[in-house]
């Protein structure tokens, strides 16, 4: 692994700390309202498919070892393990699709589809999760963990692929 | 608030818990985790109970600390009561219009409350207990087996001790070109929820541009002090295993061999 790379993956990992902080507690359902997604997104955006893995591993590493990096400034294994940890673990893989998907071609259509496909995995992984730890059934999981924030989440897509394209191309101008 | 993040939920202090190698500490914590799955019976959990309290006795840590990791799961907590005692089939208790508590449900929620109660307060102790370097340095031994199957285990260690050294100047980052962007006029606080995120672009743009400019530099510096990656790296602290971690092994053996034995002997 290049010096470079190392670096740009744990200023991903970094940048999806601080997005996490920015959380808004909803009323009706456990899981907090944050710009996780957001930043998984942009991480899958940026870093190539590998990459982009690596800095969401990293960041539930960062949590796992107490460093209060997940939403509302929470920490540790307890998180990872407990009812909302599968949308925490389903990060890596969101994002390693996310980047496969939007590499393939540019333009919008690629990497948005790509963001929505990572959207899929963490409401699935997630509510996988929460339905075995909570022990309750996938469809009020489903209902509890990811309904509420679909339009919120297309939302923050839609703002993480505007920001990819000029942050992308002063990447490239960087690495000359 | 992210000043301070670096120490993550420490707890400081001497004890014989603090002390173990944290290779050990991480693998009995993930131990017990899956052998809370062994535990059937209700009287399995006082097993659970004892040995935990005992290894709250021994790290000396409060017990408001503990049971603190608790608050964040309160709600979810009560959802799965309330959902698990309502919703379970059986032998029909109280009932109330369409509302009806079995006897199946209220054991059911009340079991798998403690079970979710016992998983974090179990996970908590190891961060409680544990620095999180000493904790990085306990990832990247124990992940060393596995580079030849290519994971990258001192990479993943360097990289978590960057994005921790990173955050802080994030944060700071984003307040000076918030205010900078307000300055000129901006506006991230009226409007609709699309105007609001598109508000944000000019803001996260420049930020993030920046932040890889930074690590670029920093990618250059550390080349410029030969940073080569782990093969052949040298360390200040070795981590050692002692005469306590054998017996921390041992103990936990005998946790999971009394669930097994409470599981399949017991009532």
């Amino acid at each position: 692994m290049k010096t470079r790379d190392l670096v740009f993956i744990a200023l991903m990992t970094a940048v999806v700390s601080v997005l996490a902080q920015i959380a808004i507690p909803l009323p009706f359902t456990p899981v907090p309202f944050t710009l996780q997604v957001f930043g998984v997104a942009l991480a899958g955006l940026l870093l190539s498919p590998g990459d982009a893995f690596l800095s969401m591993l990293v960041y539930i590493f960062l949590g796992a070892v107490g460093i209060p990096v997940f939403a509302q400034f929470e920490a540790g294994l307890a998180i990872l393990t407990g009812p909302k940890g599968g949308f925490l673990i389903s990060f890596p893989l969101a994002a390693y699709i996310i980047s496969l998907i939007a590499s393939k071609r540019g333009g919008w259509l690629f990497p948005g589809l790509g963001c929505l496909a990572g959207l899929a995995i963490i409401y699935l992984l997630g509510a996988i999760q929460l339905s075995i730890v909570a022990h309750i059934d996938m469809i009020k999981a489903l209902e509890l963990g990811t309904l509420p924030f679909i339009p919120f989440d297309v939302a923050k897509v839609i703002l993480a692929t505007l920001v990819a394209r000029p942050v992308k191309k002063a990447l490239l101008s960087l690495s000359s | 608030m992210l000043r301070d993040i670096t120490i993550g939920q420490y707890v400081p202090g001497e004890s014989v818990i603090h002390r173990l190698d944290p290779r050990t500490k991480i693998l009995l914590t993930l131990i017990f985790i899956i052998s809370l799955f062994i535990i059937v019976k209700f009287s399995g959990y006082i097993i659970a109970a004892a040995f935990l309290f005992g290894v709250i006795y021994l790290s000396r840590i409060p017990i408001k600390y503990t049971v603190k990791g608790l608050r964040g799961i309160l709600i979810i907590l009560l959802i799965t009561i309330l959902i698990n005692m309502f919703m379970t089939p059986g032998r029909v208790l109280w009932s109330f219009l369409f509302l009806r508590i079995t006897y199946e449900g209220l054991t059911q929620a009340v079991f798998m409350g403690l079970r979710l109660v016992f998983l974090i307060v179990g996970t908590s102790l190891l961060t409680l207990t544990t620095p999180p370097i000493i904790m990085t340095d306990g990832i990247e031994y124990l992940l060393k087996p596995f580079r030849p199957i290519g994971v990258p285990a001192h990479e993943l260690a360097m990289m978590m001790t960057i994005a921790l050294r990173f955050i802080p100047t994030l944060m700071e980052e984003t307040d000076k070109i918030m205010k900078a962007q307000m300055a000129r006029g901006a506006d991230f606080e009226s409007g609709n929820v699309l105007n609001r995120a598109r508000s944000m672009v000019p803001l996260l743009v420049p930020l993030f541009i920046n932040a890889f400019r930074r690590a670029d530099e920093l990618a250059i510096a550390m080349e410029a002090r030969c940073y080569k990656g782990g093969e052949g790296r040298t360390r200040l602290h070795e981590l050692k295993y002692s005469p306590k971690d054998y017996i921390a092994f041992f103990m936990t053996f005998v946790m999971v061999g009394l669930f097994i034995w409470n599981r399949y002997w017991v009532w």
